[in-house]
């Protein structure tokens, strides 16, 4: 009797842990997925399902991406490549940005059931790149149709994976109406200048100077100090980092005592300050309570919300001799990059190929002001007041830094010390040398 | 009463379905996060056996070893506090009060909501300066500001207070529940030996309560060091890495840099580390209990 007890539960075992073995077999590719969420255009030939056409005209099939991007964004990319390929059906997975959608990405993965497109970002771009997964699109069509600052910001140990029309531009949000209290003229051309101008925004009643926000290593104004001193003449710092010329800290090590000196040592950024939620400094920018803050374009919507009226621009951060200035953000939009296993190449290529079209890069703009950076293409950006020449100056000069995207190796390990080390100079007044010297450590453990 | 053999496995196979989704969900995924754990498993590269190397590298690594440190303190302070606290708040509404049915659902109430959300309601609350509501409170009776964001050591007392203010209620409610079925002659006898309000409870509510208080007890060991959402939500880990968990350092290795291997190594620890403390209480519980 124990026995058949044995053998009946064996075989249910059994039974339910080849049942979830076999759905992935039996359904295309991103159809288990489809039912969780899914922007599927169903005007496209449903039954269509087949690899894609010789032709580019005649191109039929089913195409699926993973993004973060909302459904409203995607609709309107699919919209545009159905316009143009009305026999390509798209199915369009969402998963929220970083963490819960490297988790969907990696399941999908290692079940291969990864979609045709996927997000290539700093986060997972390393182990994509070293595990071979993604298509070079170097010598593709599609990455002559790139910008330089694109090219720039995508550019892998040389290669091209991913494809970006566009992105973000961010730097220090100015209340202007404040500059000119403070008796504050030009933008300033040396960092010097700057720090100047954070003092005499001290001295307004009422008015917090700066807000530097140490949570996040993207937002904070150490790195467009980095980029205006060292890519503008030394752009090559990564590579000498790698043959052993150079070391993180010979970089960094001059940027953390600028910053810790001007900026924390002089009491203009506090241990108060570091201690509210960013979205409160954000709202008391809004409200005209912060002189300046760092932020970015993805910022304006909330900001607007707030007071519409606020009188701000972005400005850029100039290093100490003012022979360079640089700006925050990335062309980094939105990155898609094909799975080396995915059929559908044809067919993927087509549709990044339609992410360049003017109806897409519109699309992109209204609904979530991703700003195209794209040659020949007039963005409705560079009529905003609050970010035109930051734009010009930054975006499309390509003087825009993010430190993620430069690191080669250990990047999710890099950003975390970052934001540890720019807290703990202002916390605990780690030394600049100290700080600079962790990310040589974790760029050269195994 | 005895149960006949077929009746045996009627019972068994009812016990199927249980079984084999407890398998499948907890048991195949435990021995996968092992075997793991012994490897260099991650995305797009093959499996290779590397013996203690996961193991030893998560020792050594510093999140990890923070995070652990971090962990164990949290899950005894809010283990202790809370069921000490609610102990105290059961027998309180004991006592008979017009306003004891709202008393005890204002204080349930907080376990209704979602942790993540609670995080990021109280991080607003627990702003620096006069932006926070409580900072804003203690400049009112003259104090000073606290940085409860910003401060290694304020910030880990606010993410216990946070936990508290969740779990207490619903700890309460339970340990009142219990105190309820206790027979009112005990205390009566205890009366007339002359005991006081603190030796009535020492003696009568707290041995006869005692099963109850070893299960929260328990729960409440293991809900900590699994805790995740509340140091998340409120200081993401910060400041300066101090509130990291062990559950947001294997998120950390695991799903965002991919070091599988790692991740499930330290996932191995920690059920180590729940498992022997679970034993430990479960035993000294058993020696209060004889």
């Amino acid at each position: 009797m124990r026995k058949c007890i044995a053998l009946i539960l064996c075989l249910a075992l059994m039974t339910g842990i080849a049942a979830c073995g076999q759905s992935k077999q039996d359904a295309p590719a991103g159809d288990g997925a489809k039912q969780e969420s899914s922007t599927g255009n169903e005007s496209a030939d449903a039954g269509a399902d087949t690899d894609a056409g010789a032709d580019s005209g005649e191109l039929s099939g089913t195409l699926s991406i993973l993004g973060w991007y909302s459904d409203e964004v995607a609709q309107g990319w699919i919209d545009h490549f159905n316009s143009l390929y009305p026999d390509v059906k798209v199915e369009y997975q969402y998963a929220q940005a970083v963490q819960p959608y490297m988790e969907k990405l990696q399941g999908l993965i290692m079940s291969d059931s990864a979609p045709d497109l996927i997000l290539c970002v700093a986060e997972n771009r390393v182990e994509l790149v070293d595990g071979n997964m993604l298509m070079d699109l170097t010598d593709e069509h599609v990455a002559e149709l790139m910008s330089e600052s694109c090219k720039q910001q995508v550019l892998f140990r040389d290669r091209i994976y991913a494809v970006t029309v566009g992105g973000s531009i961010g730097g220090l949000l100015v209340n202007m109406d404040l500059w000119e209290q403070a008796g504050l003229g030009e933008d300033p051309k040396t960092w010097g200048e700057l720090v100047d101008a954070m003092h005499a925004l001290e001295k307004l009643d009422g008015v917090t100077p700066f807000i530097n926000n140490v949570t996040d290593a993207t937002i904070t104004i150490e790195t467009p100090l980095y980029g205006a001193t060292w890519l503008g003449t030394d752009s090559d710092y990564e590579k000498k980092i790698e043959n052993g010329e150079k070391t993180y800290a010979d970089y960094w090590e001059p940027i953390f005592e600028i910053t810790k000196r001007d900026i924390y040592d002089s009491g203009l950024m506090t241990e108060e300050l570091a201690g509210l939620p960013w979205d409160t400094a954000l709202n008391n920018f809004a409200l005209g309570q912060v002189g300046m803050i760092v932020g970015a374009s993805w910022n304006f919507a909330d900001i607007e919300a707030i007071n519409p009226d606020l009188n701000y621009k972005i400005m850029g951060v100039p290093n100490v001799d003012g022979t360079s200035k640089y700006y925050l953000g990335d062309c980094l939009e939105p990155s898609l990059a094909i799975m080396e296993s995915s059929e559908n190449k044809e067919i993927a290529l087509a549709f990044l190929e339609s992410l360049f079209d003017e109806e897409s890069l519109l699309s992109n703009e209204e609904q979530v002001g991703l700003i195209g950076c794209v040659d020949g293409y007039n963005s409705i950006f560079s009529e905003n007041p609050v970010c035109a020449d930051a734009l010009v100056e930054g975006m499309q000069a390509g003087h825009q830094f993010m430190p993620q995207t430069y690191w080669r190796k250990n990047v999710e390990r890099m950003r975390a010390k970052y934001v540890e080390n720019v807290q703990a100079m202002l916390l605990t007044g780690r030394s600049p040398a100290e700080c600079a010297a962790d990310f040589d450590d974790i760029y050269n453990a195994e | 009463m005895k149960i006949k053999g077929r009746d045996k496995i009627q019972y068994q196979l009812f016990l199927l379905p249980a079984v084999v989704l407890f398998t499948v969900f907890v048991m195949v995924p435990l021995v996968m996060c092992f075997v793991y754990s012994f490897t260099n498993y991650t995305v797009g590269k093959p499996l290779e056996f590397v013996g203690l190397k996961n193991y030893i590298a998560a020792l050594k690594d510093d999140l990890v070893v923070d995070s652990i440190g971090f962990t164990l303190l949290f899950a005894v302070v809010t283990t202790v506090g809370i069921t000490v606290l609610a102990l105290i708040l059961a027998i309180a509404f004991t006592k008979n009060c017009y306003t004891g049915k709202l008393q005890r659902a204002v204080l349930y109430f907080p376990s209704c909501i979602s942790l993540m959300v609670a995080g990021y309601a109280w991080r607003n609350l627990m702003a620096s300066g006069g932006e926070g509501l409580i900072n804003r409170i203690i400049m009112l009776f003259g104090g000073e500001a606290v940085g409860w964001l910003s401060s290694p050591f304020w910030a880990k007392m606010g993410i216990f207070i946070v936990a508290l203010w969740i779990d207490l209620g619903w700890c309460a409610t339970l340990f009142y529940a219990y105190i309820q079925s206790i027979d009112e002659s005990l205390y009566e006898v205890a009366l007339m030996e002359g005991a006081n309000a603190f030796q009535k409870a020492w003696y009568v509510t707290i041995p006869l309560i005692w099963p109850s208080v070893m299960i929260n007890l328990t729960l409440l060991l293991s809900q900590g060091l699994k805790v995740y959402e509340i140091p998340q939500a409120l200081t993401n880990g910060g400041p300066m890495r101090t509130t990291y968990t062990m559950t947001h350092a294997i998120l950390v290795r695991g799903i965002t840099e991919w070091e599988f291997g790692i991740a499930s190594a330290t996932g191995v620890i920690i059920f180590l580390m729940t498992a022997v403390l679970c034993a430990i209480q479960l035993k000294l519980g058993e020696k209060k209990e004889g």
